[in-house]
């Protein structure tokens, strides 16, 4: 950078801002003080000075951050305001740019509550990763809290008015006082060894920053932390954090919002479950008629009809072959009728008994049963056997002429 | 089916069986059965939410000798 570069103010007071603005220390302070020179702005800021006995700074809460605080500051009131530090450019006033006032004596509370939560964070007690899921259809819930505050009559009528079927368990315990966190953390141990309960509520309502205390102690909030039963914290106003609320497993902003969380609406189950109900009826009926349509459209189809048409085809296929066959088996039958006729005729023919009407005779040898058809067959001096149409005569072979046909 | 199944296990297996059904990828027979299925789980979650009124008790301290839970008068609402 040039050294010898001259500023405006503006940019004197720019690079002032950023030195500040870039400081880690003086971007998360507490600082303790008197308040003096009180204003509140119409315009809902308030402006106002911060000082002890040897000094004084500036002050400025904003009217998101001032709207929140719970009491009403006071000229001369003993604050530990947190905030950080920063520079109103127009006149070059640095300021503490306050996030949150409380009252002196509660000042310890504060540094004892952010030290347990950073231990405590630290150490993984506010991890997400254990945190349980609160259960959907919770059949009996306990509340550990003041019997008598309006909290639990809150608790009851809400989870009533959700769910009367559900089961309340109610574990009185002070929620202020010196007894107040040992016997919180006592309820939610004994909750969790007697069993039987699907969630517990762990609150009250809303008070001071002392009020609230017991669910700032590590007491509570490790019995929380090692309940195997989900854990709904429900402390105070909508804007009020308790270590409780980090180490629950669901932070209720109210104790009403807690019977909320943890009580389903029965009948908005009723009607969801008959949303469903009728949902699955149409879904059948549209798959059974889909199906049935798809049959139809089937049975209708060209590959059917053509499988009709094929077993039409081969009926008369069939018949045709059939007729065929009778017809054949007919022709057959009678050329083998004619044939046979014909076979008679010829074996007719054939028969030696019609030779002999005509004339002829035939020779077998005397004894033996064949026919003699040439003169190798007989010797001389042979009997033979000669058959005539009318009878046979037994002759004896005298001579024989070879090769001589007819006399 | 488990008798003892959590309503918000019945919902769950309910509304898968809406679902698949809702796909239309089913056979009959799958369809058939999951429909079945569905309308006993159905049954299941509308008899948890018909269940009588539940109690109000106050939970017996530790250091009681009694570590039951008592019944007690309804508290006003």
């Amino acid at each position: 950078m040039d050294k010898a570069r001259i500023f405006t103010v503006s940019e004197a007071n720019a690079y002032i801002k950023q030195l500040i603005e870039k400081d880690l220390f003086l971007s998360g302070i507490y600082v303790n003080g008197e308040i003096s020179n009180l204003k509140i702005h119409t315009s809902g800021h308030m402006y106002f000075t911060l000082k002890d006995k040897h000094s004084s700074i500036r002050c400025v809460m904003f009217k998101s951050r001032f709207s929140k605080i719970k009491f009403k500051p006071e000229e001369g009131l003993g604050v530990v305001v947190r905030g950080y530090f920063s520079i109103y450019e127009r006149s070059g006033q640095y300021q503490l740019y306050a996030e949150s006032i409380i009252p002196e004596g509660t000042g310890v509370l504060y540094k004892a509550f952010e030290q347990l939560k950073e231990r405590l964070q630290m150490e993984g007690l506010f991890d997400n990763s254990k945190k349980m899921p609160l259960p959907f259809y919770p059949k009996s819930i306990a509340i550990v809290t003041s019997p008598t505050g309006a909290a639990v009559k809150d608790i009851i009528s809400i989870i009533k008015r959700r769910n009367p079927s559900i089961n309340i368990g109610i574990y009185p315990v002070l929620v202020q006082g010196e007894n107040a966190p040992k016997e919180i953390a006592e309820g939610i141990n004994h909750i969790n060894n007697i069993g039987g309960y699907d969630a517990i509520i762990v609150g009250r309502g809303g008070g001071s920053i002392e009020e609230l205390w017991a669910f700032n102690e590590e007491i509570v909030a490790r019995a929380i932390y090692n309940s195997c039963i989900p854990v709904i914290s429900a402390v105070g106003h909508e804007t009020d954090f308790t270590i409780a609320d980090f180490v629950a497993d669901v932070r209720a902003a109210t104790p009403s919002a807690a019977a909320e969380l943890i009580a389903p609406e029965k009948q908005q189950l009723k009607s969801y479950l008959d949303k469903i109900d009728s949902q699955m009826n149409l879904n059948i009926i549209s798959i059974l008629r889909d199906k049935k349509t798809k049959l139809e459209t089937l049975s209708e189809s060209r590959y059917f009809r053509s499988i009709e048409t094929k077993v039409i085809n081969f009926r008369q296929t069939i018949e045709t072959l059939k007729d065929k066959l009778n017809y054949n088996i007919e022709k057959y039958t009678k050329r083998n009728n004619e044939n046979l006729k014909l076979y008679i005729g010829k074996l007719g023919i054939l028969n030696p008994e019609s030779y002999l009407l005509r004339g002829y005779a035939y020779v077998k040898k005397e004894k033996k049963n064949f026919l003699v058809t040439s003169i190798e067959q007989i010797e001389i001096g042979d009997n033979i056997k000669v058959f005539f149409k009318d009878g046979n005569v037994i002759a004896q072979i005298r001579l024989k002429n070879k090769g001589v046909k007819n006399e | 089916m488990n008798k003892k199944l959590s309503f918000e296990k019945a919902m769950e297996e309910l509304e898968g069986i809406v679902n698949s059904l809702e796909k239309g990828n089913l056979t009959l027979e799958e369809a058939l059965e999951a429909y079945q299925n569905g309308v006993v789980l159905s049954q299941h979650c509308a008899k948890i939410l018909e269940e009588a009124e539940g109690k109000i008790a106050m939970i017996m301290k530790e250091d009681s000798s009694n570590d039951e839970i008592n019944p007690i008068e309804r508290l006003k609402e």
